[in-house]
């Protein structure tokens, strides 16, 4: 088996920089991958996320992109690295323990967003994450689009306006494929989720 | 217009659309090459003392993004904010699809009988204000460029401002419970829509009275405005 992933530059951020990101469905070994994070062990430094929790692409690449400047900007990141920053900077507020419940890794996930950083100080080849992901996750990679955010991972609604306190009427993948086909719809959630991000930036 | 680019280690393509006294403001993507945002940076003043200037820079920056965000919570029409970087002076924000309501009223008002068309927007100018005002924040340069009008489902929609009102740039903005601070601000606006065009100024009253309707204390600032009106003129008459 071989599994998509996806490599970026994010912008703004200085280069030499790399995002890998790859999108699980029907994973079953949630419980062993959160063990590895809470062991500490270094083979799994990633941000694994919660993939019910993210709407979209540029959802999930704001707490990316918030994450690395923390780690840029002296004294300014607030967890151990980079990767658990990710998960933090999906929240809208500054209870790290909260942000790991609400977006994080449970034993129950089965949906799972995996982000994997390469810096100038720590780097890493797409080789080397392909084949260690492909060893340690028992799930079906998919391609990390919209498309397959919305509809293979599927989003868990009711948690997203609970998370960011949006109101929830049209907050379903429907409505929102079908704004998104003449223009409109995920759009502008992104940019009011985006804006809720920011809440814990600025205090 | 050319500049320096805030930040020279990044190479994402950015347009300068406006150079005032603090900040160079910027059109430009974040994140990806889709999502189009606003850049607004300060950049450093060498004149004045690193230090000092970095702690200025930082306390602007956060203010102003702090303003648009507790506005938004509030679901007051602003620019969603999406990311902050104080050290550099950089704030990224929503990128606003539209005309600003001077450039609406000065291409309606150039016809004959334009006045009639943009009844609606001075409702929604009244409104958006008073709805900041309810939530004790002062705009602090209320001008007719720093409201903005959104394009409606994509097309140009300068006919008439029919799309929502956005107020925009809170750089000298602040939170006040102040009935002065308030009356000021609708003062400032109300000079700024007679020097827009001749006509504005008779429309300005559809703004206020959209105010007085939209909140509690809309009337009482109202009342207050007649004595900024009144100081503003002997102010004038002085020279
Ligand atoms: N969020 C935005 N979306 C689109 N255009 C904007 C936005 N914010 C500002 N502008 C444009 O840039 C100009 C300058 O921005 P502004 O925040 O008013 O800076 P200044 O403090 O220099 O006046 C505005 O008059 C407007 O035309
Ligand atoms: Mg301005």
């Amino acid at each position: 088996m071989t599994i998509p992933i996806t490599s970026l530059q994010l912008e703004h951020i200085p280069r030499p920089h790399t995002v890998y990101i790859t999108l699980f469905k029907d994973v079953k070994n949630a419980t062993f991958l959160r063990d590895q994070l809470l062991a500490g062990n270094s083979e799994f430094e990633y941000a694994f996320i919660d993939a019910n929790t993210i709407i979209s692409k540029v959802h999930a690449l704001a707490a990316a992109h918030q994450a690395i400047h923390n780690l840029l900007v002296a004294g300014k990141l607030r967890t151990r690295n980079v990767h658990s920053e990710t998960v933090f900077c999906l929240s809208p507020n500054n209870n790290i323990t909260d942000a790991f419940k609400r977006f994080g890794i449970l034993p129950t996930t089965t949906s799972l967003l995996c982000i994997k950083f390469s810096t100038l100080s720590a780097p890493v080849t797409l080789e080397s994450i392909k084949s260690h992901l492909e060893r340690s996750v028992e799930g079906t990679a998919v391609e990390f689009t919209d498309e397959n955010l919305l509809q293979e991972t599927v989003v868990d609604w009711a948690k997203v306006a609970k998370n960011y306190k949006i109101k929830s009427d049209n907050l379903n993948t429907q409505s929102l494929l079908n704004e998104k086909a003449i223009g409109g719809g995920l759009k502008s959630l992104e940019v009011e989720v985006l804006g809720k991000l920011v809440v814990r930036t600025t205090g | 217009m050319t500049a320096p680019p805030p930040d020279p280690s990044d190479a994402t393509p950015k347009t300068l659309i406006s150079q005032g006294a603090e900040a160079l403001v910027y059109r430009t993507t974040f994140l990806v090459p889709t999502l189009p945002a606003l850049l607004k940076h300060r950049p450093r003043k060498t004149y004045r003392h690193p230090t000092l200037d970095a702690r200025l820079t930082k306390h602007r920056v956060l203010s102003e993004a702090r303003l648009l965000v507790r506005a938004r919570g509030l679901g007051i029409p602003v620019p969603a904010v999406y990311f902050v970087d104080e050290a550099n002076g950089s704030i990224f924000m929503e990128w606003i699809d539209g005309s600003s309501v001077r450039q609406v009223l000065d291409a309606i008002l150039a016809s004959p009988g334009g006045e009639g068309k943009v009844d609606a927007m001075m409702v929604r100018v009244g409104e958006a204000v008073g709805r900041l005002h309810k939530a004790d924040i002062v705009h602090g340069d209320l001008t007719t460029s720093n409201l903005m009008v959104r394009k409606v489902g994509g097309v140009e929609e300068q006919e008439g401002g029919a799309g929502e009102v956005v107020l925009i740039d809170f750089g000298l903005g602040q939170v006040s419970t102040q009935e002065e601070d308030k009356a000021v601000d609708l003062y400032v606006l109300e000079r700024a829509f007679s020097s827009t065009h001749p006509k504005a100024e008779k429309l300005f009253e559809d703004v206020l009275s959209a105010y007085g309707r939209s909140w509690k204390g809309g009337k009482t600032v109202l009342r207050r405005l007649q004595d900024v009106r009144m100081r503003g003129r002997k102010r004038s008459m002085l020279g």
